[in-house]
């Protein structure tokens, strides 16, 4: 299957297989062939004026309270994914927006996760995290409606 | 069955599941999208097929036996003048330098907060509820952001501006 | 590390271009051979995976070995090794019904997108995988955006029609 070039000092290749699979052992955190990762994205609207928050965003809006000034909460599209490694999934956004998640490895007890948000065909926000397994992280920002967006992002393995 | 709707071009709508139209069409289908089920339909059908496939695809690669994939690079590029070699591996240790730190700021952090740790809380435990959600190893936005976590569960929000 | 980074993503981009395991695990670490060799004179601006990810297609797209890939798909139109399917059954027997169902259900998408003409199919999975806007894969292909445009259509449209006739 793969075809080393024979034509080279055996200690040579032996001293950098040697550097290599030490180098592999530390950075690869075992990511298991056919392994899923369970992602749920909420696309929330932050506003101010009446006080309101969703059923669904229960557990979310006290924490998120603690940090905005928004009074207003409102659920606008929950997308749960059964994403394998380095599979992209996308949350079409209001505003021609889309938001690309994709978990790239798993590292300890932490996934991490590339995250993407594009605007037309630009993109305008990238993002690495680990996140914790069975937590989430709020990504916010684009201007929507007069308020904001918020996306939620929670991720799980077993 | 019901006559599909004709008022516009599968290919457009196949374009709109992209983004890939100009603003004004862009509105216009949105609009019309919000009125007709067909057309949604169609939309949506558009965009869980690419997702469909994007899912079978990445699903199968991950049945790949990938183990030797790196070694046997390293057993290629070795040999040769080992100055690209040198480049890869300046761009690892920055990798794990960032999460290094990442993780120190992570400790500093709890141990910061073990002062004043209840006696009944084991430090697994406690440094488990004390360490953020998410740690950011790298972030990109075309003008500012911020990052904080929520004093109570430590959440992390990341908050960006759009332009 | 390098190669454990990016293998997955090229992996997929290799395999849903040649849909041969073999082939598109040696085409990625032909990619990183020579990205390898080539990185001192990358630019540090662009991106390391959008750099890769255009080697990967490139070197897809002038594999020698087409002839036997067509020869293949027209004859055994889906690979025979269906130890895989059980195999991935049997881990996390969370539920296995609908596991195998998942199972089946990709197999069926893997079989229609292996139907596509391989011109279709590039510019599809370009467009699904990689989220790769029109004038990306236009530019990648050295074609127009029109022609991304009416071949995504294309695929869609196929593939749709297929499921629908299960
Ligand atoms: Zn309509």
């Amino acid at each position: 299957m793969f075809k080393p070039y024979l034509n080279v000092n055996r200690y040579q290749i032996s001293l950098w297989a040697v550097i290599i699979i030490c180098a592999l052992s530390v950075f690869t955190a075992g990511v298991q062939a056919g392994d899923r990762v369970n992602t749920h994205v909420r696309v929330i609207h932050a506003a101010q004026g009446a006080r309101h928050i969703d059923a669904g965003l229960d557990d979310l809006a006290a924490e998120l309270e603690s940090v905005f000034r928004y009074t207003s909460y409102r659920l606008i599209q929950s997308k749960g994914m059964m994403l394998g490694y380095n599979e992209k999934g996308r949350v079409g956004l209001p505003g021609k927006r889309m938001l690309v998640v994709s978990p790239t490895s798993i590292d300890g007890q932490r996934i991490q996760y590339r995250i993407t948000i594009h605007k037309g065909k630009k993109q305008v926000f990238q993002t690495q995290v680990l996140l914790k397994n069975r937590s989430s992280i709020t990504i916010g920002g684009p201007q929507f409606k007069k308020g904001y967006l918020l996306f939620n992002i929670s991720g799980r393995i077993n | 069955m019901k006559k599909q709707c004709q008022a516009y071009a599968p290919e457009v709508l196949s374009r709109f599941a992209d983004n890939e139209l100009d603003d004004v069409l862009y509105r216009q289908i949105q609009a019309h999208t919000d009125g007709c089920n067909q057309c949604r339909q169609v939309i949506d059908g558009y965009r869980q097929v690419s997702q469909a496939a994007s899912h079978a695809i990445a699903s199968k690669v991950s049945t790949f036996d990938t183990g030797g994939l790196g070694t046997a690079v390293i057993e290629r590029v070795a040999p040769q003048k080992s100055g690209g070699f040198k480049k890869v591996f300046d761009y690892f240790s920055l990798k794990l330098y960032l999460k290094v730190a990442s993780v120190a700021a992570v400790m500093v952090l709890g141990l910061a907060y073990f002062q004043d740790t209840p006696l009944n809380m084991n430090m697994r435990e406690f440094s488990e509820l004390r360490e953020p959600s998410a740690i950011v190893t790298s972030v990109d936005a075309r003008s500012s952001v911020m990052i904080f976590e929520t004093e109570k569960s430590k959440h992390t929000v990341i908050w960006f501006s759009e332009t | 590390m390098l190669v454990k980074q990016y293998q997955g993503m090229l992996l997929n981009i290799a395999y849903s271009i040649t849909l041969d395991r073999e082939e598109s695990l040696e085409i990625v670490q032909d990619v990183f051979v020579k990205a390898c060799s080539g990185i001192k004179g990358f630019r540090q601006d662009a991106s390391l995976g959008g750099w890769l990810r255009k080697i990967t297609i490139n070197t897809c797209l002038n594999w020698k070995r087409k002839w036997k890939r067509r020869f293949r798909w027209s004859h055994d139109p889906i690979e025979s090794d269906d130890d895989w399917i059980l195999k991935d059954v049997d881990q996390s027997g969370s539920n296995p019904e609908n596991q195998y169902r998942e199972k089946e259900f990709e197999e069926n998408i893997m079989k229609q997108i292996s139907k596509l003409p391989e011109k279709i199919r590039v510019v599809f999975v370009l467009n699904a995988l990689e989220g790769m806007s029109y004038d990306e894969i236009a530019e990648h292909l050295n074609i127009k955006r029109g022609t991304v445009s009416s071949r995504l259509h294309h695929a869609r449209k196929i593939l749709m029609d297929s499921f629908k006739s299960l």
